[in-house]
């Protein structure tokens, strides 16, 4: 029996022993285990395990200087938390430019929206600002918008890219797709019976000159002929569905959200959705992703902010053709037509404004986005401001002040 | 150095521990309902020791003691289906009483009489009897849904046979892998969200993982040296006065004084099986086999409750013995540690 219970005690020794080794392997590896750390961070909030954590991560843009953009317990924290972590305390290179981003802060400063600034040949943002401050909503990669006439920018490629060109006419009364629907009607005749004034309507309508007037009354009837089945189709191409990770780490990552796309839609029922209403909602973040695939001459580069990301494809949406004519409508957008406040000599900037209706009543969100120069772009340029009103009025100084400021910088060479 | 000695000593420490963590959990000093189970326990320890010792507690063994001891076992776990009330997901007796710490003694001393039969060793039969009356009292207790107590109970029967054969011991372990393997394969119950938070406490982190994670938060905030006594966030602290008590200790005492309380339990352990050892060798089998189903008890139990904090082990919601809250507990415990001096007492000395 002796023996026996020699070896019963040296078993509930070694037990004993396995509990204090644990003990002390939890102090030694859970500082070091990203998702723990995350939950002492977020969830257990003590005081005595703030001495024993890492430090937190960091990020720099190119020339090394210092980004504040994640807000403490933001998702964007924790994933530079953890990129840090993995790289033994070492900032977090992120292709955000410093500058850049400090101006647009400035530019946003007391509104409520977000800018994104995206180079259209590498996918890498350059500035990613949600205004306000100290909100766990990163209103640019997550808030869900109504993308308004900016979504005319994609129908117009869509439509293009499937070979569709057609005449519409535009008269005063708008367009109704469906009998006891409310008719889909164009600004002017708002604007014009508020003068008290007789407005005859644009007449007939090819696509460039809708896209220049951004005629509701076209993208209505542009929506109602694609159909269902094609713009389906052009929604797939384009991946506007799809969330996007910006920022990869060990345990978390940063990652857009995906639009909000009516599905199972009958024909008629496209027609506010192809003017950017309806129960449609995009992410500021996507509405700069098909700007940029209409710069990237119909080519859709994955969004990053990791330095060290190379370019990588996310999708091919619109033909070449398509992307360059579109592009050449944009153009004329700022030279001739709503834009003409962004038309900064020199530089060729194509945009669009949209005007979106929340639909809750109260003003609408203003949008603008844009690309320059015309030829070679280098930066896609959207802005949103919640409740700001007219697009040209609200959001697009907000862009254009962006743009000079990468002007400047020397980002737009 | 004496043995007796050494465990007076070291069940002394915990116990001043556990109350002193406990007034510290609690308000200010301990009060009346703190302090009477402690001197109910040690009196009742003092009694139980000169009860048992100069080998009258081997005596008990021979006679009708394991009948009366399973039948009371049995008894309180009937009792406790019947008129148990649901607590934090455990069955009490009205007056939220736990008998779960009787039931341990009974069926240690129950086993100790079956296994102490035969002059060389228990036949085969006495020891499937043995093993098959446990076993019915373990049927209750995983009617009653306590799989924690199941667990304690099954590792000192297995203990206590190994004491008595190589081969049943090992069965008996090997019953005992095999139903956590089955466990752990197809959980039943509320054990499949134990099992899952075991192999990975970070998946359901506000959910399931919660408990387990603050209290390894506590854990981890203590460090090796600890916050200082009563300078932890023992609010935080889910269940920080029964189950997660160990996390109290080692978010204020840091690891030093987690591994001193396992420390002072390995030296209950290694002094309980030497007076096992020594009573064996005196040929009082009943006795060592009494000796080491309540040092085993004793240490399974601090085993499952500490692994279940650093989550070594799943979560058995089984208290720390002398250390977490619990007056019918402490009472019961510090008897066991009475049985366990009256055994170690020498023979020879009886006469004085």
């Amino acid at each position: 029996m002796r023996l026996r219970l020699l070896v019963l005690g040296a078993l509930g020794g070694v037990a004993l022993l396995v509990l204090a080794v644990a003990h002390a392997r939890w102090l030694a590896e859970g500082p070091q285990d990203p998702r723990f750390v995350r939950f002492l961070r977020r969830h257990a909030r003590r005081a005595n395990a703030e001495a024993v954590l890492p430090p937190h991560g960091v990020a720099v843009d190119a020339r090394g200087e210092r980004l504040d953009v994640a807000e403490e317990g933001s998702t964007f924290q924790h994933v530079l938390d953890d990129r840090a972590l993995a790289a033994k305390g070492r900032p977090v290179p992120l292709t955000l430019d410093a500058r850049l981003q400090a101006r647009a802060e400035a530019l946003m400063e007391g509104r409520r929206g977000a800018v994104v600034a995206l180079e259209p040949a590498t996918g890498r943002l350059r500035a990613l600002v949600s205004a306000p401050r100290a909100n766990y909503l990163n209103r640019a990669l997550n808030g869900l918008y109504p993308p308004g006439s900016t979504f005319k920018v994609f129908m117009a490629a869509a439509a293009l890219s499937q070979g569709l060109d057609p005449l519409f006419d535009c008269p005063a009364g708008g367009y109704r797709s469906a009998r006891g629907t409310p008719a889909i009607r164009d600004v002017e005749a708002r604007q014009m019976a508020r003068r008290g004034k007789v407005w005859k309507g644009f007449g007939r309508l090819d696509l460039a000159s809708a896209l220049v007037h951004s005629s509701n009354t076209y993208f209505a009837q542009l929506g109602v002929a694609l159909g269902p089945e094609r713009f389906g189709r052009a929604v797939d191409a384009a991946r506007l569905r799809d969330s996007a990770v910006l920022l990869a780490a060990a345990s978390v990552s940063l990652e857009s959200a995906g639009g909000g796309v009516p599905d199972g839609l009958r024909a008629p029922e496209l027609a506010p959705v192809a003017i950017g209403q309806g129960t449609l909602q995009l992410t500021p973040l996507a509405v700069a992703m098909l700007t940029a695939a209409v710069a990237n001459d119909g080519v859709l580069l994955a969004p990053t902010l990791d330095a060290a990301a190379r370019p990588a494809l996310r999708a091919r949406p619109f033909t070449f053709e398509a992307a360059g004519r579109v592009k050449a409508m944009m153009r004329t957008v700022v030279r001739a037509g709503t834009g003409r406040a962004c038309d900064v000599p020199g530089l060729d900037v194509c945009g669009k404004t949209g005007t979106a209706e929340t639909g809750r009543g109260g003003r609408d969100h203003a949008w603008f986005t844009c690309f320059a120069p015309e030829r070679t772009p280098r930066l896609v340029v959207t802005v949103v401001v919640e409740e700001g009103g007219f697009g040209a009025a609200a959001a697009l100084p907000v862009a254009r002040g962006v743009l000079l400021e990468a002007q400047r910088l020397g980002l737009l060479k | 150095m004496n043995a007796r000695l050494v465990i007076g000593l070291a069940g002394g420490v915990l116990a001043a521990l556990g109350v002193a963590v406990q007034a510290r959990l609690g308000e200010g000093a301990p009060d009346a309902a703190m302090l009477l189970p402690l001197g109910i326990g040690l009196a009742g320890g003092v009694v139980a020791a000169g009860a048992c010792a100069g080998g009258r507690a081997g005596r008990m063994l021979r006679g009708a003691g394991p009948w009366i001891a399973w039948g009371v076992a049995f008894a309180l776990m009937a009792l406790l289906l019947v008129v148990g009330r649901r607590y934090r997901g455990g069955l009490y007796l009205p007056g939220r009483l736990n008998p779960s710490e009787l039931v341990k003694l009974c069926v240690v001393v129950c086993l100790a009489g079956w296994l102490a039969r035969g002059k060389k060793g228990p036949a085969a039969r006495d020891v499937l009897v043995g093993g098959a009356l446990v076993g019915v009292v373990g049927g209750l207790v995983a009617l009653a849904g306590d799989f924690g107590l199941l667990m304690q109970l099954a590792l000192t029967a297995a203990a206590m046979l190994f004491a008595t054969s190589w081969w049943w011991g090992a069965l008996a372990f090997g019953m005992i892998g095999l139903g956590f393997a089955g466990a752990a394969l197809c959980p039943v119950g509320h054990l499949a969200t134990r099992f899952a938070v075991w192999r990975d406490p970070l998946v359901d982190v506000t959910g399931a993982g919660w408990q387990t994670l603050q209290g390894l938060a506590a854990v981890v905030g203590g460090g090796v040296s600890g916050a200082g006594f009563g300078m932890g966030d023992a609010e935080a602290v889910p269940i920080a006065s029964s189950d997660f008590v160990y996390a109290v200790l080692a978010e204020d005492l840091g690891l030093v004084g987690g591994a001193f309380v396992l420390a002072l339990w390995g030296v209950v352990w290694a002094c309980g099986l030497a007076v096992a050892a020594r009573r064996a060798a005196e040929g009082a089998r009943g006795e060592a086999l009494l000796a080491t189903g309540i040092v085993a008890s004793l240490t399974v139990q601090v085993v499952l409750n500490v692994a279940g904090v650093l989550n070594v082990l799943p979560m058995t919601g089984i208290t720390l013995p002398l250390i977490s809250h619990g007056g019918s507990s402490l009472a019961v415990t510090l008897v066991l540690f009475g049985v366990l001096l009256g055994v170690a007492r020498r023979e020879t000395e009886s006469g004085t």
